[in-house]
């Protein structure tokens, strides 16, 4: 049903300019206001927003400073419709608009989307819906490479342009180039995990995961076959401790019992 | 029973550039690093992070659990910066303190320490798990 059928067309069009008022901030002429009390209402809505943005990406909002923070977060209201209820979600649909308008370009931070990206990844990953494993024991270390390993289910595995999690390190440098992190989910305490990955191993574990009824063995010898990687670009004792410090830290869960 | 197999290469590795990336780069095989939750992560970055260019510094100075928005800072109020902060009970040398200096300076460090104690709490808080999503926001 449309608002203007149980609305009066007045009372729409107002609602509407104060809604938009909120939004966008340019001066209205409303019957009825007091002067002086209408900013509050966009004031107070904008904190709102503000501080549900801030609070989803505090490394970004600290990395532009205020000033272009509260600026980005003002050119978002204004600018995008956001199409979900849940406040939540409105830190995806920030991405969104950067994304789509290319605001990042504009204002000389090409890596500002891959920041997002992986401060809104923590939130994704922390509220992914619980899904169910085969049973599992503990895998010893000469079985990693040729078992069937039971994997975590609730993670993502992001192709980055931009070091991102490296940002605070001094010999950060806004080059595009192929970096890879895993997030994971703890099966027990929720916690949200961060592995970095080279792209061998980002290729690896992903070839894994995306396959069915394979061994890591398997996997490697497959992307060997597909001219991906070289044939003897890592030891395997490399790939155990690689394998052993997932299983340590409960992204493997162990081998199918 | 019959063990079904279906590899599915990595869509990471296909695109070209990747490949390129992967082949024979030393740094492509080079390693993992277990960089820890995301609170840790967020702590360190937050705390060690570097100005760049585009960063103005003085917006990034927080008040951490300092009065209230708007409110001057301490040190702001008493008109010197951070730095000019002397630690409690220092005097020039050979000056000797008398009992009303050694007990401001005795209140001023028990002060310091309940100011660290609460901006180690409000650190904790604002960089540990709790994220828009994971809490009440947006129920």
């Amino acid at each position: 049903m449309e608002q203007t059928d149980v609305l009066k067309q007045n009372t729409s069009s107002i609602q509407g300019a104060l809604a938009r008022y909120c939004r966008e901030g340019a001066a209205i002429d409303l019957p009825g206001i007091t002067p002086g009390r209408l900013e509050h209402y966009r004031r107070l809505v904008l904190n709102v927003v503000h501080g549900i943005l801030s609070e989803a990406y505090p490394i970004a909002a600290r990395c532009l400073g205020s000033s272009k923070w509260g600026e980005l977060v003002e050119q978002f209201f204004a600018n995008h419709k956001c199409h979900n209820p849940q406040v939540w979600l409105m830190a995806r649909e920030l991405l969104d608009f950067i994304e789509e308008t290319a605001y990042h370009e504009a204002k000389g931070l090409p890596f500002l989307p891959d920041l997002l990206l992986m401060e809104w990844t923590e939130i994704e990953v922390h509220s992914m819906p619980d899904n169910t494993t085969p049973p599992s024991t503990p895998c010893p270390d000469s079985q990693l490479l040729s078992t069937h390993l039971v994997f975590n289910p609730h993670y993502k595995l992001l192709h980055l342009s931009y070091p991102v999690h490296r940002i605070h390190l001094d010999d950060f440098e806004p080059k595009p180039g192929n970096f890879f992190l895993l997030v994971f989910r703890e099966e027990k305490s929720g916690k949200v995990q961060f592995v970095s990955l080279s792209p061998y191993f980002a290729t690896l574990l992903d070839t894994v995961l995306q396959s069915e009824g394979i061994d890591v063995l398997g996997a490697k010898n497959a992307l060997v076959e597909a001219g991906i990687h070289a044939p003897k670009s890592i030891h395997e004792p490399q790939l155990v401790y690689f394998l052993k410090s997932l299983q340590d830290k409960q992204f493997i869960f162990g081998k199918v019992a | 029973m019959e063990n079904k197999t279906n590899i599915r290469i990595s869509a990471l590795a296909t695109g070209a550039l990747l490949a390129g990336a992967i082949g024979n780069n030393a740094n492509a095989t080079e390693s993992f690093d277990l960089l820890g939750t995301g609170g840790e992560l967020r702590s360190e970055i937050l705390s060690n992070i570097n100005p760049i260019s585009f960063i103005d510094n003085r917006n990034m100075e927080l008040k951490c659990g300092e009065g209230k928005c708007g409110e001057k800072s301490k040190a702001e109020e008493k008109g010197q910066s951070k730095a000019d902060e002397s630690k409690a009970g220092e005097q020039k040398c050979g000056k000797k303190a008398s009992q009303a200096d050694r007990d401001a300076a005795r209140k001023e460090a028990l002060e310091r320490e309940e100011k660290k104690a609460q901006d180690k709490k409000e650190k904790e808080s604002k960089a540990g798990e709790h994220k828009c999503g994971e809490g009440k926001c947006g129920n």
